[in-house]
């Protein structure tokens, strides 16, 4: 157990950041290809996941010229100025990358589960949940602010301690985990494995429209805090992937901006100030108790 | 949908866990022996302690250097160095005191110079070809800044970084 107070540079977590986000995308487009053709195969490939498939990675470049020009230097300038006050002197250690990785990963259950229950971080973050299929490239569908709710729910972590150059790593750890299980491919894995680890099985209900499967496995990498908190879900009947009101449509603008569109329009329509707060901040499908008139969620 | 109770419960169950997490985290450091080398001569808590972390063998020694202005930091110029501390290279952690540099912000550089030739080698792709170290937050793909590199006086852990 030695190595667990074995010091890690800062550079060599650079070196790793840059090395893994690298190859994981070549895995994810090689991956993408077996689907691809897994589909061809079984006659479900057509044409309108080959465009779907195409305006998730163009998402992903909206998505990726939105959070670099826009808000890359703020989220890291963030994390380095909150390190000033950090609580504890936490040193950078192998032990300290585990146990940053379970608390990240617990950071992202809430930051997921948060921007599910309110609707203005719903608008952003429906985009990633517009598909209706589901395989890798699903996963690379972003909405235009999920880069930058993230600082708030990691941030506390930097507060308390931890080196932020070791956060950044271990969030993206946690995003790329979960990235490898959008995918139809692989059925229930061994049960102590689907006990504690988020799998392709618990993803394929967080994706569902199904009404049993709305808001449930909000988990990155430990599925044992939906387990823990009373959000978990087993996938038991045929995953209906989507919105509940689907977007209907391929376009990549429409995919992008649609959240933040029926958001605007939710809130114009809604009468009474209050009850336009109540649309802004309340959680999809959001009603005034005296309206029961329309379906409670997306 | 979970209760209130539940939501409740599980948000104290998170800060807990974040707390104890850190705090945990907190106490997988290494316990120190005394300086090998300080400017004063002995073990000092005042003043500048660089703790040297990660070296990969005990060839050469392992190279310390402080400075408090950017000329001298950028060419890594040892003899405007307000600091400068040398030491036998070992697998172990060390510590280097420098118990007089107590009232600036200093940009420390430190260097596993194997081959005992006082300077950072570099092969045909300007890539260092021995470990080295820099305090603050650079970037690993550019040149070190002065700016990102200072740190206040203090306790200051450094780990050797080597490209190959």
């Amino acid at each position: 157990m030695e190595f667990l107070s074995q010091y890690i540079s800062d550079f060599q977590l650079t070196h790793w950041e840059t090395l893994i986000d690298d190859w994981f995308f070549v895995f994810a487009l090689a991956f993408l290809a077996f689907e691809l053709i897994r589909y061809a195969v079984v006659k479900k490939l057509n044409w309108q996941m080959a465009g779907d498939t195409i305006t998730n990675f163009i998402t992903l470049a909206f998505f990726i010229g939105i959070t670099f020009l826009g808000m890359a230097a703020f989220y890291v300038g963030a994390y380095f100025y909150a390190a000033q006050f950090a609580v504890f002197e936490i040193p950078t250690t192998w032990a300290s990358f585990l146990i940053a990785l379970v608390l990240a990963d617990l950071a992202y259950y809430w930051e997921h589960r948060i921007l599910h229950r309110i609707n203005f971080l719903w608008a952003t973050h429906s985009v990633h949940h517009s598909s209706p299929f589901f395989n890798i490239s699903v996963a690379y569908r972003h909405g235009p602010l999920d880069g930058f709710w993230p600082l708030f729910f990691h941030l506390p972590l930097v507060l308390l301690g931890f080196n932020p150059i070791l956060i950044l790593i271990v969030e993206l750890l946690v995003q790329l985990y979960q990235t490898a299980l959008h995918t139809e491919v692989i059925g229930k894995l061994w049960k102590p494995i689907e006990l504690i680890m988020n799998t392709p099985s618990h993803h394929r209900v967080h994706h569902g429209s199904n009404r049993k499967y709305l808001d449930k496995n909000y988990a990155g990498i430990f599925i044992i805090w939906d387990r823990m908190f009373g959000t978990f879900e087993e996938e038991e009947e045929e995953v209906v992937y989507g919105l509940v009101k689907p977007i209907d449509s391929i376009n990549p603008f429409v995919a992008f901006f649609h959240g933040f569109t029926r958001l605007a329009a939710d809130v114009w329509n809604m009468p009474g100030f209050m009850n336009k707060l109540g649309v802004f901040f309340g959680p999809p499908g959001w009603q005034p108790k005296t309206r029961k008139d329309t379906p409670p969620a997306e | 949908m979970p209760s209130n109770v539940q939501r409740i419960t599980a948000a104290m169950a998170t800060a807990a866990l974040f707390v104890g997490g850190a705090w945990l985290a907190s106490g997988f450091s290494v316990d120190l022996p005394d300086a090998s080398v300080s400017t004063s001569g002995a073990t000092s808590d005042a003043g500048l302690t660089v703790n040297l972390h990660g070296a990969r063998n005990d060839k050469g020694n392992l190279i310390v250097m402080v400075f408090d202005q950017q000329a001298a930091f950028d060419v890594m110029d040892y003899q405007n160095a307000v600091g400068y501390l040398e030491t036998p290279a070992s697998t172990y952690p060390q510590r280097l005191d420098f118990p007089d540099l107590d009232n600036n912000y200093y940009a420390i550089i430190a260097i596993h110079d194997e081959n005992g030739d006082y300077q950072l080698n570099y092969d045909e792709n300007y890539l260092p070809t021995e470990g080295y170290a820099i305090s603050g937050s650079n970037d690993l793909y550019g040149d070190p800044v002065f700016e990102y590199s200072l740190v206040e006086p203090g306790k200051v852990d450094l780990t050797f970084y080597y490209w190959q």
